[in-house]
């Protein structure tokens, strides 16, 4: 019970210094800016009975997306800064000579980005869908919808996180794994936006990147594209893209744990 | 978190919404048209829409065609057409019904989040297209989202109000910032 006290101080000493001013009003201000100008004045005219479905699936699709590229470049700086910072500055040999495990210290770091980060994006999205949408007929559907962008983008901003953090961990410097960092995350935005026309038809599987599986995932659960021509990248039904998604966020967490517990050195 | 970073996130929440509401507005003329109205048909508009005040609607108003034939001159583009329309507002209140003839013009005020309907039955003997234009004012300030306006001044005030207790606490009153 004292241990399980200790890691939540801890945990609350690392979030403290993470989103110390001015990250957070910064990543509030920088992610609801990107947000708010994806999204038009709500004024549709249809000849169906009235239906918010469409035009709130698309707007989360739309919101999701805008929000992805910001979130990698900032999963992935946060969490070199959190990791390869502490090692420069010598708060990482502290830290591993407290009573605590090293399990609870890579959690701590981990948990200490990856959740506040995801719950500020997800926050922003509820709050517009609602702003927008928000009505006496449309207000529970305006909760069910939006709820499925938090499992989306928290697997998402999971990968890139992980990722920075084996590269904070290897490198041990902090502008160096930043700069590689967001190097990686532009590096995995830029393939997806290669076309047919540059790749031929590799381009048609860039949907099971993991920069755009996340949104696939939400594009095949809204049902907002289309199953269209033959072929298993056309085809990948909703649960399989969350399948994807989930393998990706652990993909690069479980080697860069098993490394932070058994081989990482501090060294003078 | 103390209350002036509360406040400075609320700010800058509200500062952004308050430019963004103040600056995008709906502007100029929106023409709907779906499909042909039979003799006694009925056909409903559904208009999904925020707060964003005076509009001018019209039934049933032609619009020049393709081919450059004049309004009305399309075999199924006819005006002068007995209609009985009504129109009702997101709480499902009626706000205009009545027997009209297209073009059939009116001042409406989208001041309510949501589903506006325009139910139009062709009370005519011929089939013809039943467009729906709804004009705004070119530019017009009061055709902004009323709601996220005043939503965007609470935030922005609460904000500034937060901050200037924040530094008023820490200043006059000593109280230690606990975050840094």
């Amino acid at each position: 019970m004292k241990l399980k006290n200790f890691d939540l101080t801890l945990l609350k000493a690392d979030m403290r210094k993470v989103w110390s001013r001015p990250t957070l009003e910064l990543v509030v201000g920088l992610v609801f800016f990107i947000s708010i100008t994806s999204v038009q004045t709500l004024f549709e005219v249809t000849a169906i009975s009235a239906d918010f479905y469409s035009v709130i699936t698309e707007t989360i699709v739309r919101i999701t997306t805008t929000q992805m590229l910001p979130l990698v470049i900032l999963s992935g700086i946060l969490v070199s800064l959190s990791f390869a910072r502490d090692y420069e500055q010598g708060l990482m040999q502290t830290l591993l000579s407290l009573p605590v495990s090293r399990t609870s210290i890579f959690a701590v770091k981990f948990v200490a980005v990856v959740f506040p980060l995801t719950l500020i994006s997800w926050g922003i999205t509820l709050f517009i869908i609602a702003m927008n949408y928000f009505t006496a007929s449309s207000a529970l559907l305006v909760f069910q919808l939006s709820f499925w962008a938090l499992p989306v983008m928290l697997f998402a901003v999971m990968f890139y996180a992980g990722l920075a953090s084996l590269i904070a961990l290897v490198l041990k410097k902090t502008i160096t794994s930043t700069l590689v960092t967001v190097l990686a995350g532009f590096f995995v935005w830029f393939i997806t936006t290669l076309t047919p026309e540059v790749l031929g038809t590799i381009a048609n599987y860039l949907v099971f990147s993991p920069y755009a599986a996340p949104l696939w995932a939400l594009k095949r659960l809204f049902g907002t594209r289309p199953y269209s021509e033959p072929g298993l990248e056309m085809n990948l039904p909703p649960w399989g893209f969350f399948i994807l998604i989930i393998f990706y966020a652990i993909v690069f967490l479980v080697p860069t744990y098993i490394y932070f517990t058994r081989k990482f050195e501090v060294k003078e | 978190m103390n209350i002036t970073r509360i406040g400075s996130v609320l700010l800058i929440v509200g500062l952004i919404l308050l430019m963004n509401a103040s600056s995008s507005h709906v502007s100029g003329r929106l023409s709907h048209k779906y499909g042909e109205l039979d003799e006694g048909e009925s056909l409903s508009y559904v208009i999904l829409t925020a707060p964003v005040g005076p509009a001018n609607m019209c039934i049933g108003l032609q619009t020049e065609s393709a081919s450059g034939l004049p309004r009305g001159f399309n075999k199924n583009d006819l005006i002068d057409v007995p209609v009985h329309m009504k129109f009702t507002d997101p709480n499902n209140n009626t706000i205009a019904e009545k027997d009209v003839i297209t073009p059939y013009c009116f001042d409406v005020t989208l001041n309510t989040r949501g589903a506006y309907t325009v139910h139009v039955t062709n009370n005519g003997n011929t089939t013809t297209t039943m467009p729906l234009v709804i004009i705004f004012d070119f530019h017009n300030p009061d055709n902004k989202e009323a709601d996220k306006y005043l939503l965007s001044i609470v935030l922005t005030a609460l904000g500034a109000l937060l901050v200037a207790v924040g530094v008023v606490m820490k200043f006059f009153l000593g109280e230690a910032d606990s975050t840094n």
